[in-house]
């Protein structure tokens, strides 16, 4: 009976004891504060599309990789090595997100945190920029890396936080 | 033709400035009274796509939707501290002025030609932006089109802004408003439902922002003076001038922002003053709008959208009256003891009860959606009779004007978020008399309205938000003026807080 009237204990959630049972809980508030910091206000629960946009963008630096080294830009000294196992690495990141449902995000950390220090490396040797007498294509091709690396990082920090979730996790909400 | 930066187009590019930054924060204060998005027309708890709080609601104890505000600093949202109803004022005195400043722009874009500036004339455009976003992916600048004020890839986004997104904020802020959703009710299907049209309002402000946070970029990148220099004084030669006014101007913007916050916490009944004089004159045309909505019975139970158990679901929005006299009623089932009074300025008063409401009612019934002012919706099947009806069985004395609903409940007494005592809520006769004003005494196959429904017998208008339904009803007035009832605005939360009688919106 007592399972019948309950939601929550219906979908195994049993916080009896707790305040949480009966109250209204605010989490996240810091001792002498009223609020929670900003971040803490936003969960976003589209598990599926977030581990697609994780994918792509692990795709996106993967083939932006390979064509930076079709370029025939010398950035540095084994950069053209770098980025072949940074693309290599994400073809095997991008077939086990789609193939699976596995939780390799530290994984694309790994690769996104890769394409940035190459990226980084580029801007003290020789970068396919404009300035440096490559193609406007090419350039652009080069400084998608970043961008992709970058936003990776930020849905990393944003799925660690508990703003997003990635399939096969989700926010759980009960409310 | 040489389209440069006419005044009117800065006017009102400074103007969406004031109005949209208004928009956002005033928004945001209504969301964060209900911070919780969905993907359909329900609100089944744990369905949510997106939750904008940080509280989480009893596990095991009914709970209201009173108690899930969520206090958002004045800092960013408008004014604030979970006041609903003045984030409603400005929200709805902003609209009236973006609404009238897009009209009137659209109309000199089309009379003057400038709508060239953003739509595109060759399928070349397509191409060129392509390449001006190579450009900017490349850190290079690239150029605008010949006889054109900016390059393809802005052409494009500036007029998806204002052509695209723009209009379609407009029509889901509009279809939010319980008025027009149930008059225009294909359209509101076509948009997918109550909840669908208010994700997609949410992300045209995701877009917004998005927008807003490029084109700063832009504008820096671009040469700051040189570019506002432009949206001041309509070209960059004296770049300094330009930069400096625009500057004041952001000035004054974050200026207005702070006054009008702190002017709300202060004084919420001046800007309730103001927003009559500027809202009220369109809000009230509203009421020519009858509510005509009818949902089917796969719309009550979800499984138009696979969900389940939404017909237990339909949300309860407050606390039921805890008097021995409404137990008592309770108790036995209503039938025999419930009589419901309709008296006041009229010629025949009468009492019935709930059986003599069923048999005046024969069989009428309306599927219908419930918009809570906060945010939810919950769809059900109302059998009751129409307020009109029952006018026409009481028949007011000539000169009357409105008709008041006195509930069971007392506020400071059955529910600890209120202070306050018994709650009423009063309609105008045109509102009265519209098709879908109900006097509901079953909810969908439950039969008799539960209790925290608002049982056994309740008021339904479809054309307001949801709290203006009273629940619990006790008896029905007609008067010849309801501004000398208690505070004299027409509604217990009327009185209480900031809200407008005319909920339409």
């Amino acid at each position: 009976m007592e399972d019948h009237n309950s939601p929550a204990l219906r979908s195994g959630i049993d916080l009896r004891g707790t305040k949480n049972a009966t109250e209204p809980v605010l989490e996240h508030i810091k001792p002498g504060k009223k609020r929670a910091p900003l971040f803490r206000y936003i969960r976003i629960n589209l598990p599926r599309v977030t581990r697609l946009l994780l994918v792509a963008l692990i795709a996106v630096i993967g083939v932006a990789s390979a064509m930076v080294t079709f370029s025939n830009h010398e950035i540095f000294p084994f950069a053209t090595q770098a980025l072949w196992c940074i693309t290599g690495g994400s073809a095997v990141f991008v077939t086990t997100g789609f193939m699976s449902n596995a939780r390799i995000w530290t994984s694309g950390l790994i690769i996104a945190l890769s394409s940035l220090l190459v990226y980084l490396g580029g801007i003290f040797g020789k970068a396919p920029y404009v300035w440096n007498g490559a193609s406007i294509v090419d350039a652009a091709i080069w400084n998608l890396t970043l961008f992709a690396a970058v936003i990776y990082i930020l849905l990393f920090w944003a799925l660690r936080f508990g703003m997003i979730v990635a399939a096969p996790d989700n926010q759980n909400f009960t409310d | 033709m040489d389209l440069g930066f006419p005044w009117w187009l800065r006017v009102e590019h400074f103007l969406n400035i004031i109005f949209i930054s208004f928009l956002v924060r005033s928004g945001l204060e209504i969301l964060s009274t209900y911070p919780k998005l969905y993907r359909s027309q329900h609100t089944v708890p744990g369905t949510s796509w997106a939750q904008f709080t940080i509280q989480k609601e009893p596990k095991h104890k009914y709970y209201t939707v009173g108690g899930e505000y969520s206090d958002y600093s004045p800092r960013v949202s408008l004014p604030g501290r979970g006041l609903l109803g003045l984030g409603r004022y400005w929200h709805f005195m902003a609209v009236t002025g973006f609404v009238t400043c897009w009209v009137i722009y659209f109309v000199l874009l089309l009379v003057t030609g400038q709508w060239r500036r953003y739509v595109p004339t060759s399928w070349d455009t397509f191409a060129q932006a392509g390449q001006d976003m190579l450009s900017y992916l490349a850190f290079t600048m690239p150029h605008p089109v010949e006889g054109m004020v900016f390059n393809a890839l802005q052409q494009l986004s500036y007029g998806f802004i204002i052509l695209v997104l723009t209009p379609l904020v407009i029509l889901t802020g509009a279809f939010q408003s319980p008025a027009i959703a149930n008059h225009f009710s294909r359209i509101t299907r076509l948009l997918g439902g109550r909840q669908v049209i208010r994700s997609t309002h949410f992300l045209c402000l995701v877009g917004y922002l998005a927008f807003f946070a490029i084109h700063v970029v832009l504008v820096f990148l671009h040469g700051y003076l040189h570019e506002t220099s432009k949206m001041v004084l309509g070209d960059s030669n004296n770049p300094v001038l330009g930069g400096s006014i625009f500057t004041v101007g952001l000035t004054l913007v974050v200026a207005l922002h702070v006054i009008a916050t702190r002017w709300s916490l202060s004084d919420g009944r001046a800007v309730e003053r103001l927003h009559n004089v500027i809202v009220r004159p369109w809000s009230n045309l509203l009421y020519k709008l009858p509510a005509r909505m009818q949902y089917d019975r796969s719309n009550i139970t979800g499984k138009d959208v696979g969900l389940e158990n939404t017909t237990q679901n339909f949300r309860g929005s407050g606390r039921p009256p805890e008097t021995d006299e409404y137990l008592a009623l309770m108790a036995n089932g209503y039938e025999d003891d419930y009589v419901l009074e309709i008296g006041g300025y009229v010629e025949h008063p009468m009492t019935l009860t709930i059986a003599e409401l069923r048999e005046l009612a024969s069989g009428h019934s309306q599927t219908t959606l419930h918009h809570c002012v906060q945010g939810f919706s919950s769809i059900g099947r109302w059998r009751g009779i129409t307020v009109s009806d029952l006018l026409d069985l009481v028949n007011p004395l000539p000169g009357a004007t409105d008709v008041i609903y006195t509930s069971f409940q007392n506020m400071g007494r059955d529910d600890i978020l209120y202070e306050g005592g018994t709650y009423y809520e009063s309609t105008p006769m045109v509102e009265a008399r519209m098709p879908q004003t109900l006097i509901a005494f079953e909810l969908n196959d439950e039969g008799e309205i539960p209790a925290k429904n608002g049982g056994p017998v309740r008021l339904r208008l479809e054309t307001s938000t949801g709290f203006r339904s009273l629940k619990w009803l006790e008896r029905i007035e007609v008067v010849n003026r309801y501004d000398i009832i208690l505070e004299g605005r027409g509604g217990y939360f009327e009185d209480t807080d900031f809200f407008d009688r005319n909920q339409s919106i």
